[in-house]
């Protein structure tokens, strides 16, 4: 065991990991060249990629600042994934620095980033869970510390449910935290899908079955679903560049191969 | 140093060889070289002729290229120093100036930005043994000047060290200095921009067990990230993106190894007990 409680050999880096691709497809410099490569047999089949990933981000920042202009102070964002700047915390602090940030995430070498890179202020923290867990998330001292549970909280799922499959039950999974929350909590959630391309969908999780986590694209029925208990707001769960863009509404054909859903609700 | 490198990959994505690329500004194909190498400062006029030689027609980027050019050109502040100062190790320096993430894993000392100045002396005496006094006092004063980095007001860097627990069991400069010194790294970890590791003994053998290293990252995107690994007569830079990647892995295999960084204060602390 390490000192962060977990076992040296969990440190995987032989097989590709989705969050270092996912850093690839942004652009970014920690990835190696097992995940470069396997982002390369993705761009392959799905050249679209990098630009859902781009848009996936862009819906968090929109989505963040959101919170914050909505008066929400607290928020727990699961699957922090590798920083990438502008981060939850800097985009939350730039509305109000008051907004308290727990970051979760449940690899052991982007719990190194994150725990470097996004704890620099006394209002942000992180620490190292799996989703699955909800209770030992809930309970985390780290969560104690920065989460007040009798006032709303904003709950942050973003492209990370797509690497729980339906045997781990989602619905189950996300109906743990919406009722270890306040009503008038917010649930920001973003998800992969394979709608818009039916026909090299299966390549693109062929590949990713060979990585550390494999992905489940869902449809539109089925990520609504996952809002169970929470009401949408507009426009409801959507391509993720129409959720409430900043400019004027993207050009369709910049929507049309975009293969993440976004939205967020309250909870009721 | 890292303008001769952007000017290299551009270059290089024109699909130019040094001579035509010199042959476009009518000097030899060593200037261009030497430009590269950052062995020559940068002339904008010819900077300005190879960036549309390379096929940039943006004003913007001819425009913020040459800034930086214009910039690089200023002598550093440790060319003061160059009495002292190797070569090798003067790149080092300015890439460190110009770092928005210096990553290190030390495993024999605390790292030259968190020496307190009695440390530093017994460090760089402890490693040249024939140096003059004067020559270790101005190796000091160097080492302490570029500190002032960690604390200046625009985008100080974020420097993220792990050391290795030897750092802090090898008692260097005697007891006293070595108490101040662990003072130092407990006051080092309550800075926004630094992030201390310690990996212990107990965390059993790691990938990098043959040495120190830097990793430099910079503000601009285009610009790789660096690797340098030093040894007793010079120092190496890496910069291919498969090179670095393994010593990014390397490091981030250890961070994730070591102990968190929110708990280094505690360890320092008992470690100072044991002094």
């Amino acid at each position: 065991m390490t000192d962060q409680g977990f076992p040296v050999e969990e440190i995987d880096t032989s097989r590709p990991h989705p969050a270092r691709m996912y850093d690839y497809f942004l652009g970014g410099r920690d990835n190696y060249e097992v995940d470069r490569e396997a982002a390369h047999g993705i761009l392959e089949v799905a050249p679209e990629v990098p630009a859902s990933a781009r848009a996936n981000r862009d819906f968090l920042g929109r989505a963040v600042r959101f919170l914050a202009e909505s008066g929400i102070r607290q928020i727990i964002d699961i699957g922090t994934g590798i920083p990438t700047s502008p981060n939850t915390h800097e985009l939350a602090h730039a509305v109000s620095p008051e907004v308290r940030v727990a970051y979760v995430d449940n690899d052991p070498i982007v719990a190194t980033h994150a725990g470097a890179r996004l704890t620099g202020t006394g209002n942000t923290g992180f620490f190292l869970g799996d989703m699955r867990e909800p209770r030992t998330i809930l309970d985390h001292p780290t969560i104690g510390k920065l989460i007040d549970f009798d006032e709303p909280v904003a709950l942050m799922l973003v492209s990370v449910l797509h690497f729980v499959t339906d045997a781990e039950d989602p619905a189950g999974m996300i109906a743990a935290y919406r009722d270890a929350l306040p009503p008038g909590s917010l649930l920001v959630l973003s998800h992969a899908t394979g709608d818009f391309h039916q026909d090299h969908v299966g390549e693109v999780l062929e590949i990713y079955k060979r990585a550390t986590a494999s992905l489940t694209a869902r449809s539109h029925a089925e990520v609504k679903a996952l809002f169970d208990g929470f009401e949408l707001l507009d426009p409801g769960l959507v391509q993720v560049p129409l959720w409430r863009p900043d400019g004027p509404p993207p050009e369709p054909s910049e929507v049309r191969r975009i293969s993440v859903y976004g939205g967020v609700g309250r909870k009721l | 140093m890292v303008l001769g490198k952007r000017l290299q990959d551009l270059r290089e994505q024109a699909g130019l060889n040094y001579e035509e690329a010199g042959r476009a500004l009518d000097v030899t194909h060593a200037t261009i070289r030497r430009m590269e190498k950052a062995e020559v400062g940068l002339k904008l006029p010819y900077v300005e002729k190879l960036l549309t030689t390379y096929g940039i027609t943006s004003a913007e980027e001819i425009g913020g290229f040459l800034a930086l050019a214009r910039e690089a050109n200023r002598p550093g502040w440790w060319h003061s120093f160059r009495d002292v100062l190797p070569d090798w190790f003067s790149a080092f320096v300015s890439l460190e100036g110009e770092a928005a993430v210096i990553r290190a894993y030390e495993p024999h000392y605390v790292p030259g930005l968190l020496q307190t100045p009695d440390y530093a002396r017994a460090v760089l005496r402890a490693g040249m043994p024939h140096a003059a006094p004067e020559e270790i006092d101005r190796l000091v004063t160097l080492r302490i000047e570029r500190q002032a980095l960690l604390r200046r007001r625009e985008a100080p860097p974020l420097l993220w060290v792990v050391m290795d627990e030897t750092v802090l069991r090898r008692r260097i400069g005697g007891r006293a200095v070595m108490r101040d010194q662990i003072d130092a790294l407990m006051d080092a970890t309550e800075q926004v921009n630094v992030r201390l590791q310690v990996i212990p003994f107990a965390a059993g053998p790691h990938p990098a067990m043959y040495g120190p290293f830097h990793i430099f990252r910079f503000h601009l995107q285009e610009i790789p990230d660096i690797a340098y690994a030093e040894s007793l007569v010079g120092g190496v830079y890496f910069d291919e993106r498969d090179d670095v990647s393994t010593f990014l892995e390397a490091l981030d295999r250890m961070c994730a190894q070591a102990a968190p960084a929110q708990s280094t204060k505690a360890i320092l602390d008992g470690m100072r007990k044991e002094i």
